[in-house]
């Protein structure tokens, strides 16, 4: 889909009714199935939820790397190009393009870029991490190698690892977990992409480590100027960077709000069961938790209706287990999919 | 008498007697790094060096810290899963038996084992995937020739019971269940024996968010019930300041600080702590992140800074840290600290 049309604060990248699945041996697993949010220019949004709540395979069908041969995509995902000269260009649709084809390819690394949560398994361990992202900056940029590994040590130094001359010619394996999620950052935004998926960025380092690489993402994001996509389980981390959050369950946005809303006025019964259920530090610690009841049910053998109405406190019987609710508009900018406050608004006006 | 009997009168004992179970002096844990053909040790890395603390009958200790600090070699020793380089771990069973569980032998070590029990990290690794939940739960009790047959059965449908499983799920595999009801058979398997102390490593770290709330509560339950002690290793400190009474904070395989939990939160000594508590991200938009971000990494353990060992990220560090390392002091309330500006300091906690 191209149009030209659309104006220029048009959202950088726009998912309406995003699906995928897969047809696996075991059944068909429905790992997003219609997921509605943009992401704004300079924004960062949080994708939060448990696992198998398909945050990470909203991700990756963005940037179409996810299970190419088996999946089935449906909806839209509308993604604003840049042009040469880095003015807004044409609106895009990734999942039209071909998964393998030149247009992708020039859009990944270079406009949408991703880290992931174990930068040992995302880096090959027989090159470099020097030679790594001199390839990345050589596959869409005609510069030498010299000018290329000039940029690198440059990107390095932008994420604060210190001896950047050095380690630029170091292995994955020599690296520590908090200087490897370094140079994937370096790495990834050494093209100076519009948006960055981080799929749990954070998860695998210490706490103190966490603290370092949230500021470093942060601060590189206002410098560079570019939206982020922050794919987290952990409340905290999306409390602390995004500006609004999208809740994820079994495949659904079920709740989409600014992160004070969504924190201090929540409404689906799935977000507030997860505030209920994590410790707090601070003076409530220590008081019982709310457990949500019973567990994530299996992807292969979904609930009827509402995915969320066998463990929901409140759910309706006849209800909520006959039919799944559309996403409700609570106020401009907060919607939520739940009976308890309708049966949602039009379809087309799904999308916020 | 039945499990719940045996841990009821137990309870009570320990009611009427809260004692020091477990003490820990000096305890010390180095591995030999190695090089050509005659394994000439050329560095050691100080794993676990020279770690006190004790822990009471009933209570839930926390060891906190960063990967690589130690808590984990620390919790092992105490099982002597790992041997220990050097130190005393003095168990007291409370009924006249005193033994130190770094001289143990043979029968002895085993006998011992009854008492101390680990739950994992990991329940998908820590399950053997070609047995049975009875096979599981039920070694314990067949190790130690406590029960076979009909009775076995017996007793592990009630050790599943008391975790929460269903009892009829006696003859399934591991496979079938998901990460929270794996880690409630490892429970269940820990708790077989009625052992007086279980040393839980990360148990809720794996689980996701709705799960970790049930399992966090499972644990305060049965410790209510049998009368357990906890050591709770864990570098998560909002699940810590929840279900720990006294926490013990570990740096590069050295004890930096141990006070109550509130203290430890609310009022940290050492600066240490304090960058750890800053550092958490805090599920609340409002509260603007004032955070001590540390420079640097943790210090390699083969290669501890001279002085004090937290010197080069400290932030209040001066000349005497970097010079002369601190031993770890009792305050006047009974917190214990190792830093030299201790007294002077005035580090915030948690609001």
């Amino acid at each position: 889909m191209q149009n030209q049309t659309v104006p220029s604060d048009s959202p950088l990248l726009e998912l309406r009714d995003l699906r995928t699945g897969f047809a696996l041996r075991e059944g068909y697993v429905k790992a997003v199935d219609g997921a509605s949010f943009s992401v704004a220019r300079g924004e960062t949004i949080g994708v939060v939820g448990e696992s198998g709540c398909g945050k990470s395979i909203t991700a990756r069908t963005i940037l179409r790397i996810a299970g190419t041969n088996d999946s089935e995509l449906g909806g839209e995902a509308l993604f604003r190009r840049r042009t040469r000269d880095g003015r807004p260009g044409e609106v895009v649709d990734l999942l039209k393009l071909a998964p393998n084809g030149r247009e992708i390819r020039s859009i990944r690394g270079a406009e949408i870029a991703m880290i992931f949560q174990e930068p040992m398994t995302a880096f090959s361990p027989v090159h470099t991490i020097g030679n790594q992202i001199i390839e990345a900056i050589q596959l869409h940029h005609p510069v030498s190698k010299d000018e290329a590994r000039a940029t690198a040590i440059d990107m390095l130094r932008r994420v604060e690892m210190s001896n950047a001359e050095r380690r630029i010619d170091a292995y994955p394996h020599q690296l520590s977990g908090g200087m490897r999620q370094r140079a994937m950052i370096a790495m990834a935004l050494v093209c100076r992409p519009q948006l960055l998926l981080a799929d749990e960025p954070t998860t695998a380092l210490d706490v103190t480590t966490q603290a370092q690489i949230l500021a470093l993402i942060r601060q590189l994001k206002a410098e560079l100027g570019m939206s982020v996509m922050m794919i987290t389980h952990d409340l905290g981390v999306v409390a602390e960077t995004a500006q609004n959050v999208a809740v994820m369950y079994l495949g659904k946005v079920v709740e989409y709000a600014d992160v004070r809303a969504l924190f201090h006025d929540p409404k689906h019964p799935y977000t507030q069961a997860l505030l209920a259920s994590i410790p707090k530090l601070g003076r409530e610690a220590g008081a019982r938790l709310h457990p949500v009841k019973g567990m994530v049910p299996s992807p292969f053998n979904r609930p009827r209706g509402c995915p969320f109405n066998t463990r929901c406190p409140k759910a309706m019987p006849g209800v909520c287990d006959v039919d799944m609710p559309g996403p409700t508009t609570i106020k401009p900018g907060h919607t939520v999919s739940c009976f308890l406050y309708g049966a949602g608004d039009t379809r087309t006006e799904a999308a916020q | 008498m039945s499990v719940a009997e045996q841990n009821a009168a137990r309870s009570s004992d320990t009611a009427r007697a809260r004692h020091r179970l477990l003490d820990v002096r000096k305890l010390t844990k180095h591995y030999p790094i190695t090089e050509g053909l005659l394994r000439r040790e050329v560095a050691r890395v100080r794993a676990v060096d020279d770690v006190t603390f004790h822990v009471d009958t009933g209570e839930t200790l926390g060891l906190v810290g960063e990967s690589g600090c130690g808590k984990t070699s620390t919790g092992r020793c105490l099982l002597r899963a790992i041997d220990p380089t050097s130190g005393e771990m003095v168990f007291d069973y409370g009924d006249g038996r005193v033994v130190d569980i770094a001289k143990l032998e043979g029968r002895a070590l085993k006998d011992l084992r009854k008492d101390m029990q680990m739950v994992f990290q990991d329940p998908f690794s820590s399950l053997n995937p070609r047995w049975t939940l009875l096979d599981l739960v039920g070694e314990p009790l067949v190790a130690f020739r406590v029960a076979k047959g009909r009775e076995l059965e017996d007793r592990v449908a009630e050790l599943l019971r008391r975790v929460g499983l269903r009892p009829e799920y006696l003859r399934r595999y591991p496979h079938a269940f998901s990460g929270g009801e794996r880690q409630r058979i490892s429970i269940a398997r820990a708790l077989a024996l009625n052992p007086r102390l279980v040393v839980a490593d990360e148990p809720v770290s794996a689980l996701d968010v709705s799960v970790r709330a049930q399992t966090l509560n499972l644990l305060e339950d049965l410790q209510q019930e049998l009368g357990l002690t906890y050591i709770f290793i864990s570098h998560d400190l909002s699940v810590v300041q929840h279900i720990c009474d006294r926490v013990v904070v570990m740096y590069v395989g050295q004890v930096v600080e141990v006070a109550d939990t509130s203290s430890l939160f609310f009022t940290p000594k050492h600066p240490y702590t304090e960058a750890l508590l800053s550092a958490v991200p805090k599920p609340d938009p409002d509260l603007a992140s004032s955070r001590i971000v540390l420079k640097g990494e943790v210090a390699d353990p083969s290669n501890v800074p001279k002085g004090c060992a937290f010197h080069p990220r400290c932030p209040y560090a001066v000349d005497h840290c970097r010079q002369v390392e601190p031993k770890l002091e009792t305050l006047g309330d009974g917190r214990q600290v190792r830093c030299h500006r201790a007294h002077e300091l005035s580090l915030s906690g948690v609001e």
